[in-house]
């Protein structure tokens, strides 16, 4: 994702940029996320509001589009398109989230996460319930892509390596895979047939990567995703893994009912952090800018931040959210 | 079968020409006409009433209540225009529901196309624009959004992306929706639905499918929304005791699948086949404004009950996204029918998430409208976030409690309605053996049987035997382990069993076959019946009409010797329907009459079958 890019290539793809493109990128990152639902929740009826919300302020927060469209992940692309998967498919917004277009048919659905190459930004990636569809031209042509991931295809978490172009890792009921063919052939790394949840890279050391599993806690990789090994002392399910994009000794997990994970010597030590203990996360990222902040989205409390990795937290708004995704984007 | 040996009919798209080939058969086929059009006419009373309903449930001067059915209903008669208008205003203030939105939008801006001011039809065209439905995650969902949206975006055809809810334009959205609609009608005409049978979700599938017919302006479309709905009734009609839906059903809710006729299909029931009594539903009032004629044959399946049959029919699963090999797997139903009951049953196993109903003894409602527990079966109440993450996409961890927000049961020991991967059931004519061999360490480690309060006799025989009596059919059931009773607060009785390797031996015959309860007894006690639990549940049973059954758990049951044949299991089979899996063909039968609905050529032909046949009994 952009904001855990090295910012050395961040800075190429910038440059990349049309003018215009670039003209409107924001000064200061914003953070946005993925409400799944609301507490509540029930297909066709009445239901609050969720859908994809950026932050003001505090625990303000401006919802944008849809307010019903089970919303999973998101992603920015260079110029700061917005990418969003959802259960009706694929979505598209050029102006921050006010506008949104369906790029995918009735083909895709499902679509649980999105991630667009950085360095080759007409790329992109759906992971979905039924396998893994790719992009060649920014969204507009879609075509399933899950050669060599076992059926059933179901993948639910997919990250672009900022440092390769085209090379992508996908997680899912068959564990995780990786492609460098932009999609084309896929082949399994890490241990086999462990249920990956979350995936993602480290933007201040691209060859470290996380990945949360099912009942297993955390996997970790040292050399870009080849080789992993679980960490010590968190067998639990693991729905999201966040890593400092200031510091890679620091990173943070949390799942189903297991508060928030952090370690900060680069994940040869975990911890359980004090607060907010037995809560459920599904969404985690460190802040770009506040060095140090780790922003936690519960499962139905809402959102979270900390300053001091979890000693002590801060509400954020959005009681009852289900939160399912965070991503910041802009902040050049 | 030779074509030529037939008088053919055919109907090309929304057509109806005939070539008659001889005398005789021009007979036959105006005696046909002559029983068509007076079924028509109680037909056409009947769908003008519903609508009258509508149109007058709410008295003009309420402008507090009212729905879009209302709404369309009062536009559709053209009456007191004040009233819906006024509603409409309320109701575009507020929209809500998603793709239960969406399909009485389209049928309000299509009813009032010519009658709404502009001002009115500019702002419900907006609303397409403003409010952002959710597709859903069923398959009746994207019935009712892939009609709607094809039907609003033919009404619309030239409108640019900016215009629409998602950002695509009305010949994107068009596109879309008609490949998935076609993709959908050929799925179902090759495999089955997915959602089967479903006397709660059946109008969901029904309504959009009536508003296909009665507003899409592409006449293929049309003629392929009539099949569907010849289709989808037929499958209605040969399995319907009066009016009441028999299952093996994949969704129903609890307090309607006791209660079978509190349920959306009884509104078509009554509509269509007449054979029950006023039950309203919106959805059945689309069908009666759509100018849908149901064939004759479709009231003819759905009634004559004089001769009992067999209807057999494949089914799928819902879309499998996890712990399975196969995306959809096949579902066997058989259903024996006759006038005083039905039994029918699937093969069991995990079929349908949350509101499966896997087999049940259904007799004839004793009630004057039709209502009752006029019903018995078995259920291991099974409930895992294993099963429910089969099908949803969600995180298996959250999907129990996501799941019983709107489904409060799912996770409750004393359920009626559950699939369990530790149930097998056997049909053979109206003889069933259900069978179960539960792990240690399951959750709700029990069996439960739904016996009704409305029973007219239940007594327990010395030799395990439980003989009742239910309305007009008497039946005995054979548990295979120790239970107790246990009464509901219905009325009912539960019979309760905590053996983990269980199940019953039932066999059903109508009251009419005996002298007495006591001559039905002996009949059954003199039967060869031999049973065990373990190592395995196992049953070994002679039926009374001689057929020699076995059933051993988790093997290919056999009758006299010969294995069932599920390989071969038949799209339909019976006396009114027959198809074959992946042919996207059906023929309806009844005495000489024939419908074929070909989704190959997308064409209906009629013909009467010359000769001796079947002859109808009514």
């Amino acid at each position: 994702m952009f904001n855990r890019c090295p910012r050395s290539i961040i800075l190429l793809v910038v440059l990349a940029l049309s003018p215009s493109k670039a003209l409107h990128a924001q000064d200061a990152p914003e953070l946005y996320i993925t409400v799944l639902e609301t507490r509540g929740y029930v297909v066709g009826a009445a239901n609050a509001a969720s859908g994809v919300f950026r932050h003001v302020e505090d625990s303000a927060w401006t919802h944008l589009g849809w307010r019903n469209i089970r919303a999973n992940g998101i992603d920015a692309a260079p110029d700061e398109t917005l990418f969003l998967a959802a259960g009706n498919g694929v979505f598209r917004s050029e102006d921050r989230g006010r506008s949104w277009r369906q790029l995918t048919g009735w083909e895709i659905t499902e679509v649980q996460d999105v991630a667009i190459d950085p360095q080759s930004p007409d790329y992109m990636y759906a992971a979905t319930a039924y396998g893994v569809h790719r992009s060649s031209d920014g969204g507009e042509t879609w075509e399933a892509s899950s050669a060599g991931i076992p059926d059933p295809p179901f993948v639910q978490t997919i990250e672009s390596d900022a440092a390769q172009a085209g090379r992508v890792i996908v997680g899912g009921e068959g564990g995780l895979f990786v492609s460098e063919d932009f999609g084309a052939e896929w082949r399994p790394v890490g241990p086999s047939r462990i249920p990956v949840r979350d995936v993602h890279q480290s933007a201040a050391d691209p060859n470290l990567w996380l990945a949360g599993t099912q009942d297993r806690g955390v996997l970790i990789s040292r050399d870009g995703g080849e080789r992993w090994q679980f960490v010590d002392g968190i067998e639990k399910t693991i729905y999201a893994v966040a890593l400092d994009p200031n510091d890679p000794q620091r990173m943070a997990a949390g799942g189903f009912e297991t508060g928030v994970y952090v370690t900060t010597d680069g994940g040869a030590h975990w911890t359980l952090a004090d607060g907010l203990r037995g809560v459920g996360f599904h969404g985690m990222i460190f802040d770009v800018a506040a060095e140090g902040r780790l922003w936690a989205g519960s499962t139905g409390e809402g959102v979270f931040y900390t300053d001091d990795l979890g000693k002590h937290w801060t509400t954020a708004g959005l009681p009852g959210a289900v939160i399912w995704d965070m991503d910041f984007v802009g902040g050049d | 079968m030779s074509m030529s040996k037939y008088v053919l009919l055919t109907v090309a798209l929304v057509g109806s020409a005939g070539i008659l080939s001889n005398d005789a058969s021009a007979q036959q086929l105006g005696d046909h006409r002559l029983r068509h059009e007076k079924l028509h006419a109680s037909f056409e009373a009947r769908a003008d009433s519903i609508i009258a309903f509508y149109a007058g449930r709410i008295p003009a001067d309420d402008l507090t209540q009212g729905g879009y059915f209302d709404v369309a209903a009062r536009l559709y008669q053209g009456k007191e225009l004040h009233w819906a208008l006024a509603r409409l205003d309320t109701l575009m203030q507020d929209p809500r529901g998603d793709m239960f939105w969406m399909y009485p939008m389209v049928l309000v801006q299509h009813v009032g196309r010519n009658i709404l001011p502009e001002s009115y039809r500019q702002r419900l065209r907006e609303l397409w624009r403003t409010y952002t439905p959710y597709r859903g995650d069923t398959e009746n969902h994207w019935a009712m959004y892939y009609t709607s949206l094809y039907l609003i975006s033919e009404l619309y055809p030239n409108d640019p992306p900016e215009s629409w809810f998602n950002g695509r334009s009305s010949q994107e959205n068009l596109r879309e929706s008609r490949e998935y609609l076609i993709s959908w009608m050929d799925l179902t005409t090759s495999k089955g639905q997915g959602e089967f049978d479903s006397p709660t979700y059946m109008n969901f599938f029904l309504a959009p499918m009536a508003e296909l017919y009665a507003f899409a302006l592409d006449p293929e479309m049309r003629q392929r929304a009539r099949m569907m709905l010849d289709y989808l009734l037929a499958d209605f009609a040969a399995e319907n005791l009066h009016g009441l839906y028999a299952g093996g059903l994949s969704r129903v809710y609890p307090e309607p699948l006791l209660d079978r006729r509190a349920n959306n299909t009884t509104a078509f029931a009554w509509l269509v086949f007449g054979n029950t009594t006023f039950y309203p539903r919106g959805e059945a009032m689309i069908l009666a404004i759509s100018g849908y004629q149901p064939p004759a044959l479709l009231h003819h399946i759905a009634t004559d009950r004089s001769r009992p049959y067999v209807h057999r029919e494949l089914k799928r699963t819902r879309h499998r996204i996890r712990y399975s090999d196969v995306k959809n797997a096949p579902v066997y139903k058989t259903t024996y029918m006759s006038d005083e009951y039905a039994v029918s049953s699937l093969q069991g196993g995990l079929l349908q998430p949350i509101q499966q109903h896997t087999w049940e003894v259904l007799w004839a409602p004793q009630s004057s409208d039709g209502s009752g527990h006029n019903m018995l079966f078995t259920v291991h109440p099974y409930s895992s976030s294993h099963e429910l993450a089969m099908y949803f996409p969600e995180e298996p961890e959250l999907l129990t409690e996501a799941v019983t927000r709107s489904k409060s049961t799912y996770d409750s020991p004393d359920k009626w309605t559950s699939g369990s991967p530790f149930e097998e059931v056997f049909q053979h004519e109206d003889a069933v053996i259900v069978l179960y061999d539960i792990p240690k360490g399951t959750r709700f480690p029990h069996v439960s049987g739904f016996f009704s309060r409305e029973l007219l006799q239940r007594e327990e025989h010395e030799s395990g035997w439980i003989f009742a009596r239910g309305g007009n059919a008497y039946i005995a059931y054979f548990p295979l382990a120790p239970y107790e009773w246990q009464r509901e607060e219905s009325g009912d009785w539960r019979l309760f069993s905590t053996h983990l390797q269980n199940g019953a031996v039932v066999q059903v015959a109508p009251v009419s076959a005996f002298s007495s309860f006591e001559a039905f007894q002996d009949s059954v006690l003199v039967l060869n019946l031999e049973a065990q639990t373990e190592p395995l549940p196992r049953v070994r049973f002679t039926t009374l009409d001689g057929s020699n059954l076995r059933f051993t758990y988790g093997e290919t049951p056999s009758v006299d010797g010969a294995p069932v044949e599920y390989e071969s299991w038949p799209l339909f089979d019976g006396p009114f329907m027959h198809a074959k899996p992946g042919t996207r063909q059906l023929e309806l039968r009844y005495g000489p009459m024939r419908r074929l609905l070909d989704f190959e050529s997308v064409s209906i032909r009629d013909w009467i079958e010359p000769g001796p046949g079947p002859a109808p009994t009514r």
